[in-house]
């Protein structure tokens, strides 16, 4: 009998354990109203540097490099050892992944102390109160924040400064603008087309360029299936995700309507755009020589590196009802529930400055300090006519990125395959995807 | 009577100091399971079900909106519907292939190419699926995929195996039986190695051709084996969750999304655990309910009693 008790014991003991694990405590959790101490840490040995980790997504191939570059702030600042803590994240889930893994990491009590955040994740970051806004450190340091407000965009600085708060500097950004195989334009008697080639121009470079030779298709153009790359498309026909205060879905709208009609036109009536794979990286099939174009931001410069490709030009999109930029950046936030605030955005403010952005980002995104993409971008080389990356801040417009960002896409992501693929018609499929995000937006649990 | 007494007493020592001894050797796989299954399969079916929880903030009671939500979402109907499809594919294959592959490895190959055969089965199903799902995303590719290359070489044409709404779920079913036939591939093999030769033998005697002693001997002795597999995919296959997220991420469209991947995009996509919490406990009333009718059919056709 006592054995049983014994047992029985041990087993609510364990349930307990595993409802506490869940349980509506705020332990471990962010309070959006935490103060942060600016005043150095509870270190208890002071000759001792305070570790500051750096969350980054990625399988960590370039650790050590990104490891030697933060090397440098700890020796300019011995009491801060910054390393760099690489986030594997499931193929084709992007930020989602991402920035689930970080909530968990949060949620478990295990915070990284900085995290590299996209335009689409802040909202989420900063509703959630999972960042620290670096205003305390910027009235101690106001040198610094002036000094990046000289060289860094207002424009693409915008989105992380939310009800008034800085909770990151930016270090990196990308537009959308279409890569060109050239040779595969001289191939077919094209030449780079101009700024301002249109929607006309396009489908004559996309007859011209798509072809079959030896059973083995090359396709025009990529899909842009993928909501940032999308929403560039959506732009420049005076059309978007969302309405201007993004509280409606406004895909349904007749312009909206009419580009998810002009790409599935693209896939099944011209056949023009190779219709996009599991597990198919439309980068490499451009370097193979497999598609002619594709819409992406600086970030294929990294494949073209590894593949030592040099036949890369980028145009701005063709203008349909209006020419537009898109543009994303992303800069480190500090984390709420690090033990090292201050220390924490001394590292960060340190992330958008001059050495971290000329070195980390001397290929794959376009860094935010004007002085240095000057420098840096042209340096690289390729891909041709890059001038494109840092001329275009100015008139740039900001991927939509509400705090629901994570369900909406994954909502448009849906229906966009549900389109491109014949299911449904490019109204039908918008008609419900409106009805969804709608939903999303109304119902979402973070407003 | 004191000798009863002390012999009771002694027995009752031996008796304890044996049951402290296993519950101490089955404590750390009582504690796991209660923390990682049993704790918060509770938690689930009594707690978060009814909440909107999003891992940072507190839970917050809903009663039960996250169910009326399920009902409501206009895809929920194709989600189930696909789930089913997946069922009726799936299940009578791995049932019969499974059994088909073990007969003839087991009756009608013999020497070393018994165990090249037994291996090569089982093989796929003991390699990461993670991994031999991305070498078969290149062999579905329409474009550049060995398996189109060969349906063109005998002229047919290329078929769009994971970017169409028609052919997703075959797709999936395909590698799904390459990959896990080999589970029901062994599970009957030992069930054959059990039959006793003398019913065969008797039956040989008998003058029973090969039909007649499988349908009238293997069959029914191995009824408890089949059942057992019947169970366990029909299980497998209401909970498919890796085949689809590989492949097809549940696209295009819909037309591969089942409901464990629709947990999965609701708990770590969404962030909403409550009403992921919901849609599990509607599958697990499902799968005990599909499961419970199973058991109390099974006692019209399954034979223990052989030996």
């Amino acid at each position: 009998m006592k054995l049983k008790k014994i047992l029985i014991s041990i087993l609510v003991l364990a349930v307990v354990l595993a409802f506490a694990g869940c349980g509506g405590s705020s332990g471990n959790r962010p309070d959006k109203d935490d103060k942060v101490s600016s005043e150095n840490t509870d270190s208890n040995n002071k000759n001792e540097p305070v570790t500051i980790k750096l969350a980054i997504m990625g399988e960590g191939q370039n650790k050590e490099n990104t490891q030697k570059i933060l090397d440098k702030f700890n020796q300019e600042n011995p009491d801060i050892k910054a390393e760099v803590q690489y986030v594997p994240v499931t193929s084709g889930s992007g930020w989602n992944d991402f920035f689930t893994k970080i909530k968990t990491m949060v949620a478990g009590g295990n915070p990284p102390d900085l995290a590299f955040v996209a335009i689409e994740g802040i909202q989420m970051f900063v509703n959630l109160g999972l960042a620290v806004p670096l205003d305390e450190y910027f009235d101690k340091n106001p040198e610094q924040l002036k000094e990046a407000k000289d060289d860094i965009h207002p424009k693409l600085q915008a989105p992380f400064i939310v009800n008034g708060k800085t909770y990151a500097l930016v270090c990196e950004w990308n537009n959308v603008v279409l890569h060109m195989n050239t040779k595969l334009l001289e191939d077919a008697g094209l030449e780079l087309p101009p700024q301002d080639w249109d929607k006309d121009m396009f489908l004559d470079y996309c007859s011209k360029l798509t072809k079959t030779e030896g059973g083995q298709k090359q396709y025009a153009v990529a899909v842009p299936a993928y909501y940032f790359g999308f929403s560039s498309w959506l732009f420049n026909n005076n059309a978007s995700v969302l309405n201007e205060d993004m509280t409606k879905c406004t895909l349904n709208q007749p312009n909206s309507v009419e580009m998810f009609q002009f790409w599935q036109d693209m896939v099944n009536k011209y056949e023009y755009a190779a219709m996009p794979e599991p597990g198919v990286d439309d980068i490499q099939r451009l370097v193979d020589g497999q598609i002619a174009m594709g819409s992406w931001g600086r970030w294929p410069t990294l494949t073209y590196i590894n593949n030592d490709f040099k036949d890369a030009a980028v145009q701005y999109l063709p203008k349909f009802k209006s020419k537009n930029v898109i543009y994303g950046s992303g800069g480190f936030c500090v984390i709420n529930g690090t033990k090292h605030p201050y220390e924490a955005m001394k590292t960060a403010v340190w992330t958008a400055g001059e050495y971290f952005v000329k070195n980390y980002y001397s290929a794959g995104s376009i860094p935010c300090r004007k002085s240095v993409a000057e420098e840096v971008i042209p340096k690289l080389g390729i891909p041709e006519n890059h001038e494109l990356y840092y001329k275009s801040a100015d008139y740039a417009k900001p991927v939509e990125s509400p705090p629901a960002y994570a369900e909406i896409a994954n909502v448009f992501d849906r229906y966009l395959s549900a389109v491109l693929t014949n299911e449904m018609s490019a109204q039908e499929a918008m008609d419900k995807a409106t009805e969804e995000i709608d939903n999303v937006l109304e119902q979402s649990p973070i407003k | 009577m004191t000798n009863n007494k002390n012999l009771k007493l002694k027995y009752t020592k031996n008796n304890v100091k044996d049951t402290i001894s296993a519950y101490l050797f089955l404590s750390p796989a009582i504690i796991t399971f209660v923390l990682f299954v049993a704790g918060p399969v509770v938690l689930t079916v009594c707690y978060l079900c009814f909440t909107k929880y999003n891992i940072i903030t507190p839970t917050e009671f809903v009663g039960l909106d996250n169910f009326i939500k399920l009902f409501d979402y206009p895809v929920t109907g194709t989600i189930f519907k696909n789930t089913l499809k997946y069922v009726v594919v799936l299940v009578p294959l791995h049932v019969i292939i499974g059994l088909l592959l073990a007969i003839g490895v087991s009756k009608e190959v013999s020497g070393r190419l018994k165990y090249f055969f037994r291996t090569a089965i089982y093989f796929p199903s003991v390699v990461t699926t993670a991994s031999v799902a991305i070498a078969w995303t290149y062999l579905y590719n329409k474009d550049f995929g060995v398996i189109n290359y060969f349906l063109n070489r005998l002229g047919a044409d290329s078929i769009p195996w994971l970017i169409s709404t028609k052919w997703s779920i075959p797709a999936i079913a395909i590698f799904s039986i390459w990959k896990f036939v080999g589970t029901p591939f062994l599970y009957y093999l030992i069930g054959i190695q059990n039959i006793p030769d003398s019913f065969y033998e008797a039956a040989t005697i008998d003058g029973a051709n090969k039909l007649q002693t499988f349908f009238k001997i293997t069959i029914p002795l191995l009824s408890p084996t089949i059942f057992f597999v019947i169970t366990t995919t029909f299980i497998g296959a209401m909970q498919i969750f890796e085949e689809p997220f590989l492949l097809t991420n549940g696209g295009p469209g819909d037309s591969s999304r089942t409901i464990a991947l629709f947990i999965y995009e609701k708990a770590f996509k969404s962030y909403q655990m409550g009403y992921a919490s919901a849609i599990a406990v509607i599958l697990f009333i499902i799968i005990l309910l599909l499961t419970l009718i199973q058991f109390s059919l099974q006692k019209k056709w399954v034979n223990y009693d052989y030996e």
